[in-house]
């Protein structure tokens, strides 16, 4: 897709009234597009479009910006924008993928913020949104990107990966501007894999950290944790190595553990109950990193493929093992070359 | 049954037309780039061209005092001296060549001759015969129908062939495999297809009549120039626009390895593409370009000795063509016959399901289908600002979508013959024992093991079992023997076969034990077998999981 064709549907599209959703819709409506919001939830809908705030969801929006269209009939959607983007968490991007799937056409490009990767093969989310609808323009986008900063017009950075020059001019022009910055790379599954799996070594670091391990341990868990999954991008998965490096992966990194955001901050947490299973099952959805390591140990133990840090981590999550144990056992593994 | 017309029939008419439409495309398209960016200059490509040329008749592969040598020697000498309006006449010279070149002939005698007389003498390859029948020249096409199964939705292809152009997209194993297809699309009243074929078997003795009357057209693959590749993807691009049924084997070459192709070259599958936006931007009536992935599934092949070889001395750098092989010797052709005849299921030829230029399904009337079974409008992939267009980059990537849904249906309609379980449940046996070896070392000095028939028969016994159940699921597909025959027939017939042909055999038995002779050609065939997942499930021990 050419800027061309935003011309014919000239508005973007954003799934999702969650905080993030809600962020981005002010930045591209800041930026001068026409900006259709799309929530499945009839009455998110409803009290948007009369009182244009949102405060359980994101209490720092003051008002949403008049060129912001807020919808719930996906046909609206489809009909008037050309360029969609998905920012949905992943317990509800299936049934929504669904119903885009069914009012979705080839002209679109899909986008997407879902940071997952799903069973023993680690489908990741744009395959499924190529299963589930006949969408080839796909993409996804990643980086240190934070709702209070974007709301603020503090800069902000991203990467969009996709296969299609097409749909990364299309996703910058939407979104560069003063406050955030738009990178591209052609390496969707790297992306993909980096954004999602990130999120296993911010909750690693996090037990670490809970367990006043020291700043040693910190650094030694965050690029060994990123080794360990990088080469299985790598390796098993064609991506490229500097993806992982970049802001979807080292970038996001950094930030979410700076910030001490829901997946570190759930492993400082975790330390301190003493019912762990009990504590995961109570976890927020904003807790990506659980759903990831369950995925990665399916895909360790189908595949033969070792990955002692997610491993580990799933028996903790399982309450198999203590925390303490699982890191010194992490800190202790037998490859000793870089 | 009434044959669908084919187009093939009137391309001895269209054929100056189709040439200068090739020719005029071609320039302006390069003059128009030369005008857009300096780095595209005439100069360069015509330069490009010559030098490439030159060095390769300095290679030996043209005579240095030939009319070739001498034009391209005057291309060069000029090309740097020469004004626009001169390159620019060069330029048109050298299109005109190739495209004369690269077109072929279609004779409709001889494709009636051929439709008569070529069943025969496949048949004579595959089926069964009786001498009577040969000197009455009355082939005994039933048991040829017996023997070779062909499999598929072929009344839906008929169908579509009537509102569409198809594309024929085969696994490659042996240079058969174009004569075979002819064969088989005749065989289900498919209409005839053109195809791109080898400069080779354009002088290969036993090819080049037919390849030359049939509307095949030259492919050269030793040249690596853009602008001869330019100018014969565009002559696919207008056959398939004026509705030519084409065939491509998009692997690029003969498997070297036996393993069902993962990476497709996507430089003359690109033109599918190219033809359907052509034919959508000039609103012609029947626009579609249907791809239909077909699997050749052989036991044994003709080329196996000289293609592994190739693939493990030099792996992907190989040869991209290999002119001495068994293709050309008439004897190993006889003897591969011989062997062939004795066999109960030599080969099976398997249509899969249509698809549009974008990978995906179609329906009888030709309907775009997506994989939840929803309507899809093809054209809306092309649209650019709401009307359809072309985008190199993104036509680009669709292909290689295209490309990943063709690979995959590949791996789901590969028949799997016994041969392959066998030598597959046996080569990976042998791995096992050598936990400590890597590939070349197994095939290097394995040579002249010992395996217990009784081992062979277990192990092809826990593969069966396995590979019953994914053709089950469905993620698999098995030959009609492969899903009756009990793991001591299937090992007993793998041994006849492993004897049989080659002239290193790939084992005997002594007394109660399997021999290990040409261990590589063990892999050969043991490779159909490769991308299913099946070497980490055996080596699970006991589970199947």
């Amino acid at each position: 897709m050419s800027d061309k064709q935003t011309s014919f549907r000239p508005a973007i599209g954003l799934v999702g009234a969650g905080r993030f959703g809600l962020a981005l819709s002010q930045v591209v409506a800041r930026n001068g597009h026409r900006t259709v919001l799309y929530t499945s939830l009839p009455e998110r809908a409803a009290a948007l479009s009369t009182t244009r705030r949102l405060p359980d969801v994101l209490p720092e929006l003051e008002e949403l910006d008049a060129r912001v269209e807020v919808t719930n009939d996906p046909h609206f959607l489809a009909e008037h924008c050309g360029l969609i983007l998905v920012t949905v968490s992943s317990e509800y991007f299936l049934p929504i993928l669904k119903t885009l799937g069914s009012v979705l056409d080839g002209a679109h490009a899909v986008v997407h913020a879902v940071h997952q990767v799903h069973g023993k093969n680690l489908t990741r989310v744009t395959e499924l949104i190529g299963e589930h609808s006949c969408v080839r323009q796909v993409g996804v986008i990643a980086g240190p990107t934070h709702v209070r900063e974007l709301l603020l017009g503090l800069p902000n950075a991203a990467v969009v990966g996709s296969a299609f020059p097409g749909v990364i001019r299309a996703t910058r022009r939407a979104l560069d501007g003063e406050t955030m910055r738009v990178y591209g790379n052609e390496d969707v599954t790297g992306v993909e894999l980096a954004a999602a799996m990130g999120q296993v070594v911010a909750l690693a670091t996090g037990i670490a950290d809970g367990l006043d391990l020291g700043a040693a341990t910190h650094a030694t868990l965050m690029t060994r944790g990123f080794r360990e999954l990088a080469l299985l991008g790598v390796q098993q998965k064609n991506a490229r190595e500097s993806t992982f490096a970049g802001l979807a992966g080292f970038g996001r990194l950094i930030d979410t553990i700076r910030r001490g955001e829901p997946n570190y901050q759930f492993g400082l947490d975790l330390v301190k109950t003493p019912d762990v299973v009990t504590m995961v099952k109570g976890a927020l959805p904003e807790v990506q990193a659980i759903p990831v390591v369950n995925s990665l140990a399916e895909y360790s133990a189908w595949h033969g493929y070792e990955l002692p840090i997610a491993g580990g981590l799933q028996r903790v999550l399982r309450g198999e093992i203590d925390l303490r144990s699982a890191v010194t056992s992490w800190m202790r593994l037998e490859e000793l070359y870089e | 049954m009434q044959r669908p017309s084919s187009a093939l029939f009137r391309f001895n008419r269209e054929r100056q037309e189709i040439i200068e439409q090739v020719v005029e495309r071609v320039t302006r398209e390069a003059i128009r780039q030369a005008w857009q960016s300096p780095e595209d200059a005439l100069e360069y490509r015509l330069h490009e061209a010559a030098f490439a040329e030159l060095s390769r008749m300095d290679r030996g592969d043209t005579s240095r005092f030939g009319p070739d040598f001498q034009f391209w020697r005057d291309v060069a000498h000029r090309v740097g001296r020469a004004g626009e309006e001169e390159n620019a006449e060069l330029l048109n010279r050298i299109v005109v060549r190739y495209a004369r070149d690269i077109a072929g002939h279609f004779r409709a005698n001889v494709f009636r001759l051929a439709t008569s007389v070529l069943p025969s003498g496949i048949s004579l390859v595959f089926g069964k015969q009786q001498v009577s029948d040969l000197l009455t020249l009355q082939p005994n096409l039933t048991a040829l129908q017996q023997k070779v199964q062909i499999e598929g939705e072929t009344g839906k292809l008929r169908q579509l062939s009537e509102i569409g152009t198809l594309i024929m997209v085969p696994t490659h194993s042996s240079h058969m495999d174009s004569m075979l297809m002819g064969w088989a699309l005749n065989e289900v009243k498919l209409p005839p297809v053109t195809y791109g074929a080898e400069t080779n078997l354009f002088s290969n003795p036993m090819t080049s009549f037919f390849m030359q009357n049939l509307g095949a057209y030259k492919v050269d693959r030793t040249q690596k120039h853009a602008l001869y590749k330019t100018v014969l993807k565009e002559y696919s691009r207008v056959l398939l626009e004026r509705g030519f049924h084409s065939l491509f084997f998009p692997g690029g070459h003969r498997s070297r390895n036996n393993q069902v192709e993962s990476h497709l070259k996507l430089g003359l599958l690109g033109t599918a593409l190219d033809a359907y936006t052509s034919n959508v931007m000039a609103r012609r009536p029947n626009p579609n370009v249907f791809i239909v992935p077909v699997t050749l599934n052989y036991n044994l092949v003709l080329e196996a000795e000289t293609l592994i070889h190739e693939h493990l001395e030099y792996g992907d750098r190989g040869r991209a063509i290999i002119e001495d092989d068994e293709f050309t010797d008439f004897r190993r052709i006889v003897n591969y016959i011989g062997t062939v005849l004795e066999m109960d299921s030599p080969l099976s030829i398997r249509f899969g399901t249509p698809m549009d230029v974008f990978g995906n399904q179609v329906d009888i009337d030709g309907e775009s289908i997506d994989l939840q079974g929803r309507r899809v409008d093809p054209e809306r992939y092309l649209w650019i600002d709401g009307v359809p267009g072309a985008d190199r980059d993104r036509d680009r990537q669709y292909t290689r979508l295209l490309g990943d849904r063709i690979t995959e249906s590949f791996r789901s309609n590969t028949v799997i013959q016994p041969l392959h379980l066998v030598s597959f449940a046996v080569f990976e046996h042998l791995r096992r024992q050598h936990p400590g070896w890597d590939l070349q070392k197994v095939l290097r000095f394995s040579r002249g093991e010992k395996i217990g028939l009784m081992i062979a028969e277990g192990e092809t016994e826990r593969l069966v079992r396995l590979v019953r159940r994914d053709a089950e699921e469905g993620t698999l597909r098995l030959s009609r023997s492969a899903r009756t025959m009990s793991a001591r027939q299937m090992v007993d017939e793998a041994i006849r076969y492993w004897r049989a042909y080659h002239t290193r055999p790939v084992a005997t038995v002594e007394l109660s034990e399997i021999r290990l002779g040409a261990v590589d050609l063990l892999h050969f065939y043991a490779n159909r077998l490769a991308g299913y997942d099946l070497e980490r499930r055996l080596r699970t021990p006991g589970g199947y999981r």
